[in-house]
């Protein structure tokens, strides 16, 4: 596990949501975090602004944890640094 | 005083053509006005089509001092109202004119005007913005330039409800005829939405389709933006057929409601209610409903909670009911959305031709709705619905009646 990859994610659902770090944990589902698609949206704002990648709106469909967020950034930004398109369609999370 | 209202003219400019007869026949034909978007150049947006109103030339329709003070959207207000006016063959006199109220729609006003002369300030440096700007911008413009081109001192404004705009506009005029506020109303809607700052704030919003706009189907992936205007010209039955005026229907009921629960989902309750109102304003009965012209967006949420609130107003009924998105025809056009697809109702009426949903690929099991599936039907409904439900939470829900001379 990329722990500050792990670290970023849960960064910014803290600053999306408004609650403590410590709060959050890979394994919550967004519904326990009450994130509904405004609150998505804005998180994955936060998570382009802060990683440097664009995440397909494809990719947003279908997560459900915080862990399948962290996944799915790991998939983008190694898509990245091996030159593959941000913009290609990602795999379905989950 | 309550007063029986009809539609007597009809005007519309959109991505389907340049007047209300192109409208129809692109509707009935089955071809949407969907495709690569001009406004922004190619890759600077995740998403690459919209329905554009194509080939419109504003110094074909304005003198350039005017259009000094027209920003797009004002210019369709304007060019639809000419059009339903001469539709309408209305004969104004000064007193008429003192009692024809104007009642327009629009979200966004003049957007692609402040954006075009904000990026002189904080793009380019610069140290002073045009001096028309504020006129250009201001919601209201649409209008106002209607009352001014045809000499109307009735009572006139606008009406911001983001995509509920036109529907709330309509149903007010619908309001202050039948009370005899106004004699004559000239009420609908205009929207001119690709700039590009607003283009980008909508590809954030994740709701924008990559491909086109399949309203109800099971692959569908959002709306398609779309721009253009409408205008209907209404008029008391009585003083319609004094005159000898087409009657196209009769605008027989509007009811408004908001859903108190989002900014942005969609929600059974609020819709439901708004239709039920509506209904109940019209004095119909559910069952003489034979049309829908759905808000059908074409986006994930939207569609299956309006078909559950259509299925909870109507019960067994609803399954009888053709309802159909001419949204995936002419794109969702915000604030004129409403008033285009008025036109597309009241027309449907008229002809007994029902539009279809284009670029239907499969029935999804959570809208199980008649959807008219990109033919049109030959159908003589009794009366019809046409539906618009705000980001925001704001439902506003016309009635039409089938009424003709």
């Amino acid at each position: 596990m990329d722990d500050t990859l792990t670290e970023q994610v849960c960064l910014a659902l803290s600053k999306v949501k408004r609650i403590p770090r410590e709060d959050i944990a890979p394994e919550n589902t967004l519904e326990s975090l009450h994130l509904d698609s405004l609150d998505t949206i804005t998180l994955m704002f936060e998570l382009e602004e802060s990683l440097g990648v664009t995440i397909p709106d494809d990719q947003v469909r279908g997560i459900a944890t915080v862990h399948d967020i962290i996944e799915g950034m790991r998939r983008l930004k190694d898509g990245a640094s091996t030159g593959a398109s941000p913009n290609a369609p990602a795999t379905a999370e989950t | 005083m309550q007063r029986r209202v009809v539609v007597t003219g009809l005007g519309c400019i959109s991505a389907l053509g340049a007047n209300t007869r192109e409208f129809w026949s692109a509707l009935c034909e089955c071809r949407p006005g969907i495709g690569p978007l001009h406004a922004v150049e190619p890759g600077r947006l995740r998403f690459s089509n919209g329905a554009e109103v194509r080939g419109f030339v504003p110094a074909a329709h304005f003198e350039p001092s005017r259009l000094d003070l027209l920003d797009r959207f004002a210019q369709f207000a304007l060019v639809a109202a000419r059009d339903a006016v001469t539709d309408s063959g209305l004969d104004w006199t000064r007193g008429l004119r003192d009692r024809t109220a104007v009642i327009c729609g629009s979200s966004i006003g003049g957007q692609t005007s402040h954006d075009d002369q904000f990026l002189e300030l904080y793009h380019r440096n610069r140290d002073r913005v045009h001096p028309l700007t504020i006129p250009r911008v201001m919601s209201n413009a649409g209008a106002s330039h209607i009352a001014i081109e045809f000499g109307l001192t009735g009572p006139t404004f606008t009406i911001s409800s983001a995509c509920s705009s036109s529907n709330h506009a309509i149903g007010q005029a619908l309001w202050m005829v039948r009370e005899g506020r106004a004699d004559v109303a000239l009420t609908g809607g205009s929207e001119a939405p690709f700039s590009y700052g607003i283009l980008k704030a909508w590809e954030a919003m994740r709701v924008v389709a990559p491909d086109t706009c399949r309203p109800f189907s099971r692959d569908r992936k959002g709306l398609i933006l779309g721009e253009g205007g409408a205008m209907l010209v209404l008029e008391p039955l009585d003083a319609a057929r004094a005159r000898g005026a087409r009657i196209y229907a009769e605008l027989a009921g509007s009811g408004l409601s908001a859903d108190a629960h989002h900014a942005t989902q969609p929600h059974v309750a609020g819709p439901a209610r708004a239709m039920r109102a509506a209904l109940a304003d019209a004095g119909l009965a559910p069952e003489t409903i034979g049309y829908i012209n759905a808000h059908g967006t074409g986006t994930l949420t939207n569609d299956p909670v309006e078909a559950r609130a259509i299925q909870e107003v109507f019960g067994a009924h609803a399954a009888a009911i053709p309802v159909s998105s001419t949204k995936s025809l002419h794109g969702h056009a915000l604030g004129a959305a409403g008033a285009l697809e008025a036109v597309a109702t009241v027309l449907a009426l008229h002809h007994g031709l029902l539009p279809p949903t284009a670029n239907f690929t499969a029935s999804d099991p959570e809208c199980g709705l008649d959807v008219v599936p990109n033919h049109a039907r030959a159908v003589r409904p009794e009366a019809a619905l046409s539906n618009a439900f705000a980001f925001g939470g704001l439902n506003a829900v016309l009635a039409f009646r089938a009424l003709s001379n």
